[in-house]
């Protein structure tokens, strides 16, 4: 997958791609996140 | 390079930075300030800075040329920064830190766990290994910057380690941590740009993401006979399940330095800076765009520097780099990267080097001023004299033991001083700063047998046990007549892999063994919390 040999490191660089996305997402998500 | 350039270039550099040390320190006005930056940092100063102060120079250039060698596995480190030492760190834990911090009105990492577990003992024993054991840490970033401006301006190394040593120590000493914060978050823009110009630059130059890949994976023959003896199996594999390298880089690189970092006092720090917990939330999103661009880069870049040497000299990196492993990225950027970007390029690890350097200098003063002379009384020898004063103190003395040790540790040791402090923080501090804010029936006695114990048990296996750390040292050498005192795989599983469960499990048994907080104290630490 991706051009790696390895099942595992496409999943790293996969992975690294997506945790970035996920904190953006998460950091959007609560941009305006009012304690109660 | 062109020596009026680069003049040029640092001193545009110089002036900004004085700059915004000099802010810091027009708005240092009271120990809060010096301390936490008044509390009233804005989140992405706060996100640059903690990135900035996470990533340093040996991050990018040492673990990079790593990378070179062993390949795209390293990327796992990558997924565990960002994953943990941005996400839980700062959803789970930099939230609770702030409010517990308020609640409790504490401003040091020590202050925190010692007034949650209402232990001054534990605060000072905190302190105390912040500022023997950090110096360690600290010295390995001093000299990695030293060997840096040693490289890139020509000087001889004892003139750039006291340069770097004098200008740090000017900046944390006058602006204090928002003088820090301030200079780390233009650090972190420095870095920030550099690094994404060579990730793009990388995959442009090799043929897009896939095809780069692709030609990486077709070289997996050329690596050298011995590391694949010890498990290597090309640049875009794990290594082989078990071998030497494979606890190397799960044990030692991945998981020391990925869990590591959630129990770094000087990154902890940053969580009380803000005004409120809302801050932290959205500074996780500069935080993992940062953190992906800083090690994600320097993990790509690397093994596919591999693809770039043999394409144009038949070279592996290594080779490519006289076998030397700092070189490999400083040499690729020299070869592809066009001639200004190397002004850049030496900015961007100056800044790498220079935040990194500034936060632990400034975290070991601040545990000499608050935990260690106050807690103890010391500060009655000079009455009168303000926190700020101490920490002030604590600071020149931290630097002093840097530069000392700079030149009594044995070569080679960036990685490994690095890996040492890391996995001795996470062994020390790790269960007992999880479960002072999670774990409400956690007692003084847990957290007390729990940091004692992570700390020797780690330190020891350092010394004794740990290849890589325990030949560098040479005390079991010294002391038995042997490098370690058991075989592999001891030698290479990294002292984070038992040491931390010790700690974990003394604090759970001693806990549930001895007495509980009062609910008043636990209704005032978790207020807002649980």
């Amino acid at each position: 997958m991706l051009g790696m040999q390895d099942f595992w490191v496409s999943a790293a660089w996969i992975l690294s791609v997506a945790s970035t996305l996920g904190c953006i997402i998460f950091g959007v998500l609560h941009w305006h996140y009012e304690e109660e | 390079m062109n020596i009026l350039a680069l003049t040029v270039v640092i001193a545009i550099f110089l002036l900004v930075i004085t700059t915004l040390m000099w802010l810091g320190y027009r708005k240092t006005k009271t120990d809060s300030d010096y301390l936490v930056a008044g509390r009233s940092v804005h989140p992405w100063v706060m996100a640059l800075s903690y990135g900035a102060a996470f990533i340093s120079t040996s991050a990018i250039v040492g673990f990079g040329g790593v990378a070179g060698l062993y390949g795209f596995s390293l990327l796992w480190l990558t997924v565990l920064n960002i994953v943990v030492g941005v996400f839980i760190a700062f959803a789970f834990l930099g939230v609770r830190i702030r409010r517990m911090s308020s609640n409790l009105g504490s401003e040091t990492f020590p202050s925190l766990l010692g007034s949650r577990y209402q232990s001054p003992a534990l605060t000072a024993y905190l302190g105390l290994l912040i500022f023997l054991l950090m110096p360690a840490y600290t010295s390995a970033i001093l000299i990695a910057g030293a060997r840096f401006l040693q490289e890139a301006l020509a000087l001889p190394f004892n003139l750039s380690l006291l340069l770097l040593a004098a200008l740090v120590g000017i900046y944390v000493m006058s602006g204090g941590l928002r003088g820090v914060m301030y200079t780390d978050a233009f650090f972190a823009i420095v870095m920030f740009l550099g690094m994404g110009m060579l990730l793009v630059n990388t995959y442009l130059t090799a043929g897009g993401v896939v095809f780069a890949h692709s030609e990486l994976t077709a070289l997996s023959r050329l690596v050298p006979a011995n590391l694949v003896e010890q498990g290597h199996r090309g640049w875009t594999a794990m290594p082989a399940t078990g071998s030497k390298l494979w606890w190397t880089i799960v044990s030692t690189m991945v998981m020391g330095v990925g869990i590591g970092v959630l129990a770094q006092p000087q990154l902890a720090m940053r969580f009380m800076t803000v005004r409120q917990p809302r801050a932290i939330y959205q500074s996780i999103l500069i935080g993992g765009i940062f953190i992906f661009f800083m090690t994600g880069t320097a993990f790509i870049v690397g093994p596919l520097s591999n693809l770039y040497f043999y394409q144009t000299q038949g070279q592996i990196a290594l080779q490519a780099a006289g076998g030397n492993l700092d070189r490999i990225i400083p040499v690729f950027v020299s070869q592809t990267m066009p001639p200004w970007f190397l002004y850049f390029f030496m900015l961007t690890l100056l800044s790498a080097g220079l935040s990194t350097l500034s936060s632990l200098l400034h975290v070991q003063g601040v545990a000499f001023a608050r935990d260690l002379v106050q807690t103890l009384g010391g500060d009655r020898l000079l009455p009168g004299a303000s926190t700020r004063f101490w920490a002030k103190m604590g600071t020149a003395l931290s630097l002093l033991a840097a530069i000392v040790l700079a030149y009594t540790l044995p070569a080679n040791i960036v990685a490994r001083a690095t890996a040492f402090w890391f996995g001795v923080c996470a062994a020390s501090f790790l269960p007992t700063l999880l479960a002072a804010l999670y774990w409400p029936a956690a007692t003084k006695a847990g957290a007390l047998a729990s940091t004692v114990t992570g700390s020797v048990v780690s330190v020891l296996g350092y010394l004794f046990l740990h290849e890589a750390q325990a030949v560098a040292l040479g005390l079991s050498a010294r002391l038995f007549g042997r490098a370690t005192l058991l075989p592999f795989p001891w030698t290479h599983v990294d002292p984070l892999f038992y040491a931390l469960p010790a700690s974990a499990a003394v604090f759970v048994i001693v806990s549930l063994l001895t007495a509980k907080p009062s609910p008043m104290h636990l209704e005032k630490a978790f207020r807002k919390i649980a």
